[in-house]
């Protein structure tokens, strides 16, 4: 009875549901001053101290307003993608380690159910472009197929790099490799690294590819028709998946949570080390979002397809004869 | 949604979007990502402008005209006063013209930064564009400290200029532009450089030299497509014959080509405040006119920053204009703009392209807005 | 990534990026900026000629006990400054106050 207890408390509060929703508040914020101070600008400022509750004002107002969903749209889709958004990032978090080199749960192949989460995000973008009977969105959401084909292949094969360079298929077993044998970005996985987080803010429709919702071309892209409390439960996700994306790069590349701390409180010392290397990975990707323009979407397919994807091949390729040697 | 499906499908650019800085509407033809056809319509900013301006006196007349454009408004109030001063026929003292020179290539300066920082957002550059629009405060504050405020300056009268500038102001001016000088040179190298500014503009709105000409492109539009056609040069007005300056042409007929020439049109207009501002003469700023203007008819032709642009007013003797008509730049650009987003043949124009194609003829569609309907060229 | 450089150029070398207050305090506009409309009663001879060259018919002509005089009614101004190069005695002045919001409409007549 405890047990089901502490875990009913874990998976809601921490680390799970409140802890995300909390902490994507916090590095959407990290992401938005890092944005601004890179362009001479302030970035929040007034909503709290710094302006750190900037993110949650932004939530409570979308909220509150109207919720428009026009005539023509198929409702049930509609109605269900932020959901379901919100709801697969919440799952799919589970499988991240915060307090120790498990996340609240752990199996074998955990990785793969991790990425498999980014390729749901991106069907879930499709659906909610296609289900709104509107041109821009069709556009945003054709756009965001399209650019699944230019990242999917990369992202995929950096992690299975990291897979073969660790020698385990699960969260735990990767984390606990890194911690007795050095990070793994360190090494062959310095190219893996660099190639999961282009995917990544790929997969994030971030600057340079935040083709699907292009503002100055699509209007909103697949968001377009999404108002009120559909676009707030959208945009959490979008945050929410930012670190879920860093924490899964922490996890992978930089050796998870886990470091040196007085024993007994190692959940402290861990969750403090997850939150300072997911800030560092948040900050790497506010920066590559401050210092290119977009791409155009036949670019970036062909980028990904010419460039990512024999690079990724190629690093795969030197991490196993690494292990061989 | 119907069941029937149409391969090629309407794209609606405005009235309304985050592309356009004013109202217009471009319906796009799309098949797919790309565009086959365009139909544009640009009377959503139809103010009327020309019927006011026969119910206003001409001083009033000065201040109607300089709004039809904000960014334009000196070269909107210069091709104006020369209009009515070439009905009145008097000469205008050096000093004013050369003080208007300063004021105007200060405008250009401005109106150009401006459009670098627009067509940095267009392609979903923001940083550069943050980055841009801080440099252009310093030109603000010339004009600030020139004509009392940043944009709308009301400073050519008819008949001069309304201020006068000191020493001091004459040394603020200096030292404006040799800030100004390093900062546009090093962001003439970033476009040329940039490989993500250079894959969103190269082989971007093409517009061949015999297609600029039979579409009578003007302005930077014109000259990125080779031609040397340039007002300041061809027909010299407010002694721009007495300060030497190169035309700034291009070869490259496409939105990389534009870019470049504006950038290069700022270095210009720098060295051409300098020289105004070593070499301005001693003298009254101000010829006083009367305010009954002689009947006749009255043109003039100014080369705006978006292109040639011309003012012509009949008047009747009284102190009313009977007729005044303007036809700016943009609108001599439209059916270039119809031309380049068109796809023919090899040349294919993405949806991604189209705010780029818009915002390299640096459309104003403010001024542009004088006609009901612009069809297909 | 070039303007990776500017960005640490421009911080390395602290360059001053003015900054105001966020509802605009600490904003100073130069003693040349055309803001509110003043008159200098003593001067002003009542020929009317500012309410003939108003663009924006922002001023009216009323009698005081020196006189005609103007009244100037800044909602409808949009400062142009020519009612101060028309007046012949010099009698108009703008002064540089940039922030002119009030709560009051009578507030924003200069009388």
């Amino acid at each position: 009875m405890d047990t089901a207890i502490l875990s009913l408390l874990q998976t809601l509060a921490f680390p799970g549901f409140l802890f995300l929703a909390v902490s994507s508040f916090f590095y959407e914020w990290l992401d938005r001053k890092i944005y601004a101070w890179m362009q001479f600008r302030a970035g929040p400022l007034s909503a709290g101290p710094m302006g750190i509750l900037q993110p949650l004002a932004d939530f409570i107002k979308l909220m509150g307003k109207e919720d428009i969903t026009p005539a023509y749209v198929d409702r049930r889709i509609f109605g269900a993608v932020p959901v379901l958004m919100v709801a697969i990032t919440l799952t799919f978090w589970a499988v991240i380690p915060v307090t120790g080199a498990a996340g609240l749960v752990s199996f074998r192949g955990d990785v793969i159910f991790a990425v498999v989460a980014m390729t749901f995000f991106c069907i879930l973008v499709f659906l909610g472009g296609f289900s709104s009977a509107n041109r821009f969105s069709l556009l945003g959401a054709e756009r965001a197929t399209l650019q699944l084909l230019g990242f999917e292949i990369p992202l995929m094969l950096s992690v299975t790099g990291v897979c073969i360079h660790t020698g385990g298929l699960s969260m735990a077993e990767i984390v606990s490799w890194q911690a007795e044998n050095g990070w793994s970005v360190l090494g062959p996985q310095a190219i893996g690294f660099f190639i999961f987080l282009i995917a990544a803010q790929a997969e994030l429709e971030r600057i340079p590819f935040d083709i699907p919702e292009a503002e100055q071309e699509i209007v909103a892209g697949w968001l377009t028709e999404y108002s009120g409390r559909k676009l707030a439960l959208i945009r959490l996700a979008k945050d929410m998946e930012l670190v879920f994306v860093s924490g899964l790069a922490v996890a992978l590349f930089l050796g998870g949570p886990v470091g040196p701390s007085p024993s007994g409180m190692e959940w402290i010392a861990y969750t403090a080390y997850f939150l300072l290397k997911v800030a560092i990975i948040v900050s790497i990707l506010a920066i590559i979002r401050g210092l290119f323009a977009r791409a155009r979407i036949d670019q970036m397919v062909s980028f990904g397809i010419r460039y990512l994807v024999p690079l990724s091949l190629a690093q795969v390729a030197a991490t196993v004869l690494w292990r061989l040697f | 949604m119907s069941s029937s499906y149409e391969r090629i499908f309407d794209i609606p650019i405005g009235p309304q979007h985050p592309a356009l800085k004013e109202p217009a509407m471009l319906r796009l033809k799309v098949d797919g990502e790309h565009v086959v056809g365009v139909d544009l319509d640009v009377s959503y900013n139809h103010r009327g402008i020309e019927k006011a301006a026969e119910y206003r006196t001409y001083i009033q007349n000065l201040y109607l005209i300089e709004r039809i454009c904000g960014i334009c408004n000196v070269a909107q109030t210069l091709t104006y006063c020369l209009a009515v001063e070439s009905l009145h026929g008097k000469e205008i003292p050096p000093r004013a013209r050369f003080l208007r020179i300063i004021a105007e290539e200060i405008s250009r300066i401005n109106s150009h930064l401006l459009w670098l920082g627009v067509a940095a957002h267009e392609i979903g550059f923001d940083t550069f564009f943050m980055h841009v629009w801080l440099d252009r405060e310093i030109t603000l504050g010339l004009m600030e400290a020139l004509s009392g405020n940043r944009i709308t300056s009301s400073y050519n009268v008819i008949g001069g200029v309304r201020r006068d500038v000191t020493d001091e102001l004459l040394a603020r001016i200096r030292k404006g532009l040799d800030e100004l000088e390093p900062r546009v040179k090093r962001y003439r190298e970033i476009v040329l450089t940039d490989r993500s500014i250079l894959k969103r503009t190269q082989g971007v709105g093409l517009l061949s030299p015999a297609d600029a000409v039979a579409t009578s492109a003007v302005g930077p539009t014109l000259r990125a497509s080779g031609i040397r056609s340039d007002v300041r040069a061809d027909d010299p007005y407010s002694s721009h014959d007495q300060v030497p300056f190169n035309v700034v042409a291009s070869d490259g007929c496409d939105a990389h080509a534009r870019i470049l020439v504006r950038l290069d049109e700022i270095l210009e207009s720098i060295q051409m405040c300098r020289y105004c501002v070593q070499k301005l003469p001693s003298g009254p700023i101000l010829q006083r006119l009367l305010r009954r203007t002689p009947p006749g008819e009255g043109l003039s032709r100014v080369e705006a920053p978006r292109g040639e642009l011309f003012h012509y007013i009949l008047s009747d003797g009284s102190d009313k204009p009977y007729r005044c008509k303007v036809s700016t730049p943009t609108l001599a650009n439209l059916p270039a703009l119809v031309r380049m987003l068109t796809s023919k043949g090899k040349y294919v124009v993405n949806i991604a392209d189209v705010p780029v194609i818009l915002a390299s003829i640096d459309p104003c569609f403010s001024c542009a807005a004088r006609v009901e309907k612009s069809g297909g060229v | 990534m070039s303007v990776l450089r500017d960005i640490i150029e421009r911080r390395v070398r602290r360059e001053r990026i003015r900054r105001c207050g966020p509802t605009g305090e600490g904003v100073e506009a130069s003693p040349s900026y055309r803001g509110r409309v003043g008159l200098k009663r003593e001067l002003c001879i009542g020929c009317s000629l500012c309410e003939k060259d108003c663009p924006s018919a922002a001023i009216k002509i009323v009698q005081d006990e020196k006189g005609k005089r103007p009244v100037f009614f800044l909602d409808r101004c949009m400062f142009c400054g020519q009612c101060k190069e028309s007046c012949p005695t010099k009698a108009i002045y703008m002064s540089s106050e940039p922030e002119l919001p009030v709560f009051d409409r009578k507030e924003l007549e200069v009388r």
